[in-house]
């Protein structure tokens, strides 16, 4: 497949502070694709840089086969063909709905536009309020508004900065998956950016975690939290903890769990000291278990409930417990490690 | 020039073997130039005040000291605190009454008791003389009832007198203020105070008026402000204040340098009036809470109350307003024909050039200095934007003495450089020409200019140009059809204020202006001072209509 944006190499600092480093990545026509990170992990330069209003110190931006930046020189933001929903819309306040829509259509006959405008109105379910000014629309009203504007000319990529942190947490989950239809329906490429992982998992088809400017996993949700290539990665992307544990065989390693038995994500030496990661739902409730753990805290949500559990080595683990097996703080339950795919990142000397 | 008006990275210009004066020619684009310029225009005269202490005029001084300084200050003090206390009282009474209160009229009320603000300090100031003075019509007839030697009548030309004209002129600034303050903070911290066990009247004097602070603070200090740099009212009244000696000095002993040094003690004071206000500004800031206004609730006065409220209002809009504004109209009409003609037009004329002129000339500087400000939002921006529009915080009589100074010495080189080069002598070049006029203009008017156009510039976020560009819209197609619309009504507003401002000003146009250029303020200056008062009304009529313009500007605004 044809692949619509691709980043090599791209590094930028601002007053020698590097906030990009070495960015590399692609992206295939017709994908959306997310960049994942805390705050002041660089995604937000990473996709302005994309857009071109900022330019890289090295490196080149390829869209759709065309180099639109390297070092020597760049294509302008206007003529990147791209489309870009801002984290606070950035609408027209002198606009109303229908004149923000068109504003980027030119050159294009006046019923041409109406057309277009009428169609994008449509598809984001906007029709009724075409005629008011974005002062008067609700704030999910207004993403929609913006992210239409931004689909009006067709542009070749899309770019999409946090578009739904300023929305409230229900209509952010149904608005992400509207959004996903839109563009998927449209046939549209994209890359957002976003702190949030569920708007990643909910939107995205690739996603990057960013870490302190560097891109360390481009990869499917799926593989982001079931085959995380970093503690970093372990780290940020769902639940967990690390426990420290031995190598002891091909596919054993020792942990205050007890040897756990299963196939190895990456290949370990023999021996090595190495940190496993155990998801919350890796520990298995049993009442039966004669391995014992003490509850210090407690979290009920809805179906089940998380319990944080002190194992008599002194840490920590999560388990993810069906809510009717209710127990109080302080009480200890039986536990059982079920943990078929081990993630173990070797320690570090 | 870079003149990109967007914001962007700064492109590096290299400048090969010298990376210092790159980096500099880098730092020093257009917009950091052009605000660096300006705020020098503003600095330099008020620099030459300050330095006119290095050579003291010592016997005007010692004469000055002897005799007129405990004068003026204590005349000063009196005055300040009279109109203080005034507008205090008459600002945050008025304030409660329209803005948390119900009571018949009181919606009209709410915009007409800031009318007042159309009055020029100076025209309610001979209107006042003109009815109360011995010779007006209230004193007249009193002498009709009963012989004058029974009756007692306050002498009007006293501290009391032009306390109570200039709080009547002044109050609205408090009223605004603390009208807004009391609308928008909200109405949660009420609610906190009743679930506390507050009722709702203890509730405002121990939540709301507490809250409003801020507000009326910065109010007063504005009454403050307006009140030091008066010149014309106190003028009238023969109430000597520091601007009034700061005239005297300039046209009665010809001594500009002693001119200048009262000025720097009045301007000492007014700094210090300015810093605190500065610190006020930065407490507004924080005190909003909640959203809802106390709008809906309104506390509805009964029985006597609600009419002695609707009384208390009318009198003040009566006598602050209604009345002069009633007395002007009768005077204009009784003198019209010997006063409206040739010589009244062409004064007309010579004041709307002047405010034209100015109007132009500082909203076009106010929308470059706003274009450098969001260029280039950093530390050294906002101190070069302070002290361009600090001009309006000094008085007129100050900054004609400052901006005369600074230009005959410009002037001076000028002539010496052409002398030099060419060997023709002029005579001078900017001296006793409108451009003084126009420059003292400059530094007085423009923080009226910038504010509403850098508040309008401040709603285009740096994402909208984003926005435009990433669809294509770049260049002067980008201000024509996204920066355009969104500055116009401030571009607007601009306009009107300075204008008006420019029309009723008097300290400097009657200082600087060259021979033959008498506006409408300087003609109510002169007649006023030779008791006129008749004569003085068509001019007064004239700015106060105009000055009306602003005020609808700004009860719209407040309203909407």
């Amino acid at each position: 497949m044809e692949t619509v944006l691709e980043l090599r190499n791209i590094s930028k600092s601002f007053d020698n502070n590097p906030v990009l480093k070495e960015l590399s990545f692609s992206l295939k026509k017709g994908y959306i694709g997310c960049l994942l990170g805390p705050s002041g992990c660089g995604k937000t330069t990473a996709l302005r840089t994309i857009a071109g209003f900022e330019s890289p110190d090295s490196g080149e931006i390829v869209i759709n086969k065309t180099v639109v930046s390297n070092r020597e020189d760049g294509i302008p933001p206007e003529k990147r063909r791209i489309g870009m929903v801002f984290q606070d819309y950035a609408l027209f306040p002198h606009l109303s709905v229908k004149e923000n829509i068109a504003f980027g259509l030119h050159k294009m006959r006046q019923v041409a536009k109406d057309k277009i405008v009428a169609e994008l109105l449509e598809l984001v379910g906007l029709t009724d309020v075409s005629g008011h000014f974005p002062h008067e629309l609700s704030g999910g009203q207004q993403q929609r508004v913006a992210l239409a504007r931004a689909l009006a000319p067709r542009p070749e990529l899309l770019l999409m900065d946090e578009p739904f942190s300023s929305l409230d947490i229900t209509l952010r989950e149904r608005l992400s998956l509207e959004v996903r239809d839109i563009l998927k329906a449209s046939g549209i490429s994209a890359i957002m950016v976003t702190h949030n992982q569920l708007e990643a998992f909910a939107m995205a088809d690739v996603i990057g975690v960013m870490h302190d400017g560097k891109l360390v996993q481009w990869d499917t949700a799926y593989n982001l939290y079931h085959r995380p290539s970093s503690r970093v990665v372990a780290d940020f992307v769902g639940e967990g903890v690390l426990l420290s544990g031995k190598v002891t065989g091909d596919s054993q390693v020792k942990t205050s769990l007890g040897t756990l038995v299963g196939r190895f994500t990456y290949p370990c030496r023999n021996g090595c000291p190495a940190q496993v990661l155990i998801r919350p739902e890796d520990i298995v409730h049993d009442d039966n278990s004669s391995f014992k753990a003490r509850i210090v805290e407690k979290n009920f949500r809805g179906a089940n409930i998380l319990y944080s559990l002190l194992l008599p080595s002194n840490e920590k683990v999560l388990a993810l417990v069906p809510s009717h097996h209710n127990h109080k703080v302080g009480q200890e339950i039986g536990i059982r490690p079920q943990v078929d795919d081990i993630i173990l990142f070797e320690q570090q000397a | 020039m870079d003149s990109s008006i967007c914001i962007k990275d700064l492109p590096f210009f290299s400048s090969g073997r010298f990376p210092i004066l790159g980096r500099i020619r880098c730092y020093l684009d257009g917009w950091r130039l052009f605000a660096m310029g300006f705020s020098l225009f503003v600095a330099l005269p008020l620099a030459v005040i300050f330095l006119s202490f290095l050579h003291p005029e010592k016997e005007i001084w010692r004469h000055l000291a002897d005799t007129l300084l405990i004068d003026l200050l204590t005349n000063t003090l009196i005055l300040t605190a009279g109109v203080l206390s005034g507008t205090f009282i008459l600002g945050v009474s008025l304030a409660w009454l329209t803005g948390v209160c119900e009571f018949p009229g009181r919606k009209t009320f709410s915009w007409a008791l800031l009318l007042p603000l159309a009055m020029p300090t100076y025209v309610l100031a001979f209107v006042a003389l003109g009815l109360f003075d011995y010779s007006g019509p209230v004193q007249t007839f009193l002498r009709k009832l009963a012989p004058a030697d029974k009756i007692w009548f306050p002498e009007v030309r006293s501290a009391g007198g032009i306390i109570i004209v200039m709080t009547l002129a002044l109050y609205p600034y408090v009223y605004l203020l603390a009208r807004s303050a009391f609308k928008t903070q909200g109405k949660r911290a009420m609610e906190a105070a009743q679930s506390l066990g507050c009722s709702r009247l203890t509730g405002f004097f121990k939540v709301a008026l507490p809250m409003a602070r801020p507000w009326i603070a910065a109010g007063l200090l504005l009454v403050l402000m307006e009140t030091l740099a008066d010149f014309g009212a106190v003028s009238i009244f023969n109430y000597d204040t520091f601007t009034t000696a700061i005239y005297k000095a300039w046209y009665g002993f010809f001594s500009l340098p002693a001119a200048a040094q009262m000025s720097a003690l009045l301007v000492i004071i007014v700094f210090a009036v300015i810093i605190i206000e500065q610190q006020m500004r930065q407490k507004m800031q924080f005190t909003q809470s909640g959203r809802l206004s106390m709008e809906e609730e309104r506390i509805e006065l009964t029985g006597a109350i609600r009419w002695a409220a609707a009384f208390f209002a009318s009198v003040v809009l009566l006598t602050a307003f209604l009345i002069p504004f009633v007395q002007l109209v009768i005077w204009s009409a009784k003198i019209f024909h010997e006063e409206f003609g040739g010589r009244y037009l062409e004064i007309l004329g010579n004041s709307l050039f002047f405010a034209c002129l100015a109007t132009v000339i500082i909203t076009c500087s106010a929308l470059l200095l706003s274009y450098a400000q969001r260029r280039h939002p950093d530390k050294t921006m906002r101190l070069l934007v302070r002290i361009a529009t600090l001009g309006y915080a000094l008085p007129g009589t100050v900054l004609a003495v400052g901006v005369f100074v600074v230009i005959s010495q410009a002037d001076s080189l000028l002539v010496g450089m052409i002398k030099a080069v060419s060997g023709f002598d002029a005579d001078a070049l900017l001296h006793g020409t409108v451009f003084i006029v126009i420059a003292a203009y400059m530094v007085r008017f423009m923080a009226a200019g910038f504010n509403p156009v850098s508040s309008a510039m401040n709603r285009i976020a740096p994402n909208l140009d984003e926005a435009s560009i990433s669809m294509g819209v770049t260049g002067i197609s980008l201000l024509r059809r996204i920066h355009l619309p969104i500055l116009r009504n401030g571009l607007f507003t601009a306009a009107v204020l300075v204008f008006v401002d420019v029309m009723k000003e008097m300290p400097i146009t009657l200082m600087t202006r060259p021979f033959g250029w008498d506006t409408l303020a300087v003609k109510i200056y002169e007649l006023t001072s030779e008791g006129e008062w008749e004569r003085a009304a068509l001019p007064a009529v004239a700015l106060v209509v105009g000055g009306l313009l602003p005020v609808i500007i700004l009860t719209r605004k407040t309203e909407a």
